[in-house]
């Protein structure tokens, strides 16, 4: 129901019992293990204590696990297998995990040949590349009958070059040939920037060559290394880039292989993760040279019964503690049914300060509430629920997606309701001329007081969980002063501007009216006075007071933020309804035009809902994030983070 | 103009009103959405497992084109045969709203999320204060929304 309250565990233990101490928390997996080295400097335990662990071990643990992991990611990569929608860990066995280690040797050297095949399929990539860069830059030469090498004779040069496409070809043929006596201009092609000429002039020509060239923006195009035609050339290139291919695929072949290997590497990946998970918590130990000690949180209700199970098993001390006072302890959060479920919400947010109330009970109701306000089709509601249920069946216990999906049960659920509410049946016509309650189409203005009236009801929420917390860290006065002259201050405000709400009659109100007069007129009074109480002049007292009133404003923009309620609520059934007209327009007097229908139908409604329950789903936390937490909720918590059996592919059993 | 104003019954006003409606949110949206895509496949290229937030991002700047949809739907809803000229211009004014705030709502909600595109590449647990970044630009198209339909309300 609430961050769950942290004792400080302080073990000592005998060094040879050490490891299997370790093993034994890392299977509970509830204790977080602080670094102790802070001892190391202090003055008490100095020369007492020394550092436990084995950096380098863990550094070339991460770099073995870093390269299996390359592989089974290449192994992924290449070889193409179905993958159930549903994959669980694979159980493994002492005894097979005991196979593996006897390969070991093996298998390191597996991974070392898929290394060297990566680096291979790299270069070869590399190389290819070169070829089509070299095959795209000889293709316009492809009429050039002249080997590339060949760049003059005894009393002639031979040139290819190109001139930008503004140029006219012609004049450049024409004025080459005209001032330079004999010499031999042949287009050889043009694209849409540039033409390619072959040029073959005398000696003698050359520096009449050279300024019909300047004037024309010619450029000279040099092959370096190429021997032969272009045409040669390429088929040259275009074979390497074949052999290329064939030498890839022959690469991913033998690496697709190794899909056999691929169970035991990874139960040597997760074995590996675990001995280096081991080693990292060793390293947060100070030893002696016959004892080791070891410092961490673990949540208070379990202390005793760890403590009893390890003195059990083990000769050691053990020391619970509860934390000292403003030492702050990591969030574990535990709470059930609805505010489970947006835990994730909130820790998008941050997870709530040591001290503070956990806020997903409490906002777990209007998440869900409002969620289904917003997407409000009864239809799409039950979709919902069933595909959740679905999901919450399939996947096993401990999954973190599974607390996802319950939130989506309960999302669907008041979907459902609220559908049904207003008649929003998947959008078609004839529920929704007989809501239950009434059409939020038909009369908007009904459902925006409504959204309004759950706003001031969330906001009013978030303004006592402010003095819930107040009391948590025994500040009483201020819950007369930040919570009491803000609910009168606003309450006040709220009933005075009642006749503008609408379809609210503004005579049958007018006491009301009157009564909200003197609680704003009262409220704001208080607010003045009370508001600067911690500035020290006084001067800052009377600003930060009046300025306090302007607070005032963000209420208000608060409480209208909530017509999102109304907006994406209209939004969804108003669409659906688009969704089935447009179905039926074309009229379904056909086999054709039936499944023409239902496709539309399909297409439709699939997009409808995806869109609005991302909406709704983003809006939802937006409410709770903005418009609530910020009455109250301060955040900031490290999340609790106990040596726990972390692996990736398979479960380990002894 | 004495023909517009004199010959025509209100239907036009109203047709104009649902055009403006979605043709000038629909742009805001379209900008939007193309502005945080292009973030965010820059992103991909690198990190191809964050297509899912990515995704989420990227959709968010397209609302502003599902408000103004809807309010031309209602408008067109509400063209009868026999339409008077003051109800054409109500409708034409109620198409305004949705449309110019969505059109800037919807480029500069894009431009927020693309930043929040960038912000979750370098950290994957950014992605609800981007949300909540680009939801504030979001709130003026709504607002817009809401006046929208009140005013299609009064005809």
């Amino acid at each position: 129901m609430a961050v769950v309250e942290m004792n400080k565990i302080s073990l000592i233990g005998l060094n040879k019992d050490k490891d299997n101490i370790i093993h034994s928390l890392m299977k509970m997996g509830v204790c977080e293990v602080i670094g102790a080295h802070d001892k190391l400097s202090s003055e008490k335990w100095e020369g007492l204590v020394a550092a436990d662990g084995d950096m380098e071990g863990v550094g070339s643990l991460d770099a073995d696990i870093e390269r299996i992991g390359l592989v089974l990611d290449s192994i992924e990569k290449y070889h193409v297998r179905k993958r159930g929608m549903f994959e669980f860990k694979r159980c493994v066995a002492r005894t097979e995990l005991d196979e593996v280690l006897n390969r070991r040797g093996k298998l390191e050297e597996l991974v070392d040949s898929v290394m060297i095949y990566n680096e291979r399929l790299s270069a070869l990539k590399a190389e290819k590349n070169r070829k089509v860069s070299l095959i795209a830059s000889l293709e316009p030469w492809q009429s050039l009958q002249i080997p590339l090498e060949i760049t003059s004779t005894r009393t002639c040069k031979i040139s290819i070059g190109v001139i930008p496409f503004s140029h006219s070809s012609d004049a450049f043929a024409g004025d080459l040939e005209g001032q330079a006596e004999a010499a031999h201009v042949e287009l050889l092609n043009s694209d849409r920037e540039q033409s390619y000429f072959l040029v073959i002039y005398h000696n003698k020509a050359q520096e009449a060559v050279m300024k019909v060239w300047k004037n024309y923006g010619f450029s000279k195009v040099v092959f370096k290394d190429l021997k032969g035609t272009a045409q040669d050339n390429i088929k040259e290139a275009a074979a390497v880039i074949q052999s290329i291919d064939k030498e890839y695929g022959e690469v991913e072949a033998a690496i697709c292989a190794l899909e056999s290997e691929r169970p035991q590497l990874e139960v040597l990946y997760d074995y590996l993760v675990l001995q280096r998970d081991k080693k990292k918590a060793l390293g947060k130990l100070v030893k002696t040279e016959k004892t080791f000690m070891l410092e961490g949180w673990i949540p208070e209700e379990m202390g005793e019964q760890i403590k009893a199970g390890l003195e059990k098993r083990w000769d050691c001390l053990i020391n619970i503690a509860k934390p000292e006072e403003g030492e702050e302890f990591p969030i574990l959060l535990s709470n059930k049914g609805v505010g489970s479920a947006v835990e994730s919400v909130t820790g998008m947010y941050g997870l709530p300060h040591y001290k503070e109330i956990d806020p997903n009970s409490i906002m777990g109701p209007f998440f869900v509430l409002f969620f289904g306000l917003m997407l409000s089709d009864a239809g799409y509601g039950i979709v919902m629920m069933l595909a959740a249920a679905f999901m919450i069946w399939k996947l096993k216990e401990g999954d973190g997606k599974k607390k996802f999906f319950k939130l989506m049960l309960y999302c669907g659920a008041s979907t459902m309701l609220w559908g049904a509410l207003f008649g929003g049946w998947f959008g078609i016509e004839a529920f929704s001329r007989h809501p239950i309650w009434f059409s939020p189409v038909e009369d908007p203005e009904e459902l925006l007081r409504w959204s309004l009236l759950f706003g001031v009801i969330h906001i009013y929420t978030g303004i006592g969980v402010r003095a819930v917390n107040l009391i948590r860290s025994k500040k009483y006065a201020d819950i007369i002063f930040d919570v009491v002259i803000w609910y009168i201050f606003f309450t006040g405000f709220i009933l005075f501007v009642l006749p503008y709400t609408p379809k609210v009659n503004a005579q049958e109100v007018a006491g009301l009216v009157e009564a909200g007069k003197y609680l704003l007129a009262a409220g704001g009074v208080l607010l003045i006075l009370t508001q600067g109480r911690k500035q020290k002049n006084i001067f800052m007292k009377i600003v930060s007071g009046f300025s306090s009133l302007y607070d005032l404003i963000g209420f208000m923009s608060d409480v209208l933020s909530y017509s999102r309620l109304l907006a994406l609520g209209l939004a969804t059934s108003v669409i659906a309804s688009i969704v089935n007209e447009m179905g039926a327009m074309g009229g379904l007097d056909s086999v054709f035009k039936v499944a023409g229908f239902v496709v539309i139908l399909l297409v439709g409604h699939t997009f409808n809902f995806a869109i609005n329950a991302l909406g709704a789903y983003v809006h939802a936390s937006r409410l709770q994030y903005i418009e609530f937490f910020g009455k109250f909720y301060k955040g900031g918590g490290t999340s609790f983070e106990p040596l726990r059996v972390d692996t990736k592919y398979v479960e380990l059993k002894d | 103009m004495e023909y517009l104003f004199g010959n025509l019954d209100g239907s036009i006003w109203a047709m104009l009103g649902a055009a403006v409606a979605f043709f000038v949110a629909g742009m805001g949206s379209a900008k939007g959405v193309g502005i945080a895509g292009e973030a965010g496949a820059g992103v991909l290229t690198e990190d191809p497992g964050k297509f899912g937030p990515v995704m989420v991002m990227e959709a968010l700047p397209s609302t502003q084109a599902i408000y103004g949809f809807v309010i031309a739907f209602l408008i067109i809803g509400n063209v009868g045969a026999g339409i008077t000229l003051q109800e054409g211009l109500f409708l034409f004014a109620a198409g305004i709203p949705v449309g110019l705030v969505g059109l800037m709502s919807g480029i500069y909600q894009g431009r927020v999320a693309a930043a929040g595109i960038n912000m979750i590449a370098k950290r994957s647990d950014s992605m609800g204060r981007a949300i909540i970044l680009a939801l504030m630009v979001e709130m003026f198209a709504i607002i817009a929304f809401i006046v929208s339909i009140l005013m299609i309300g009064k005809v």
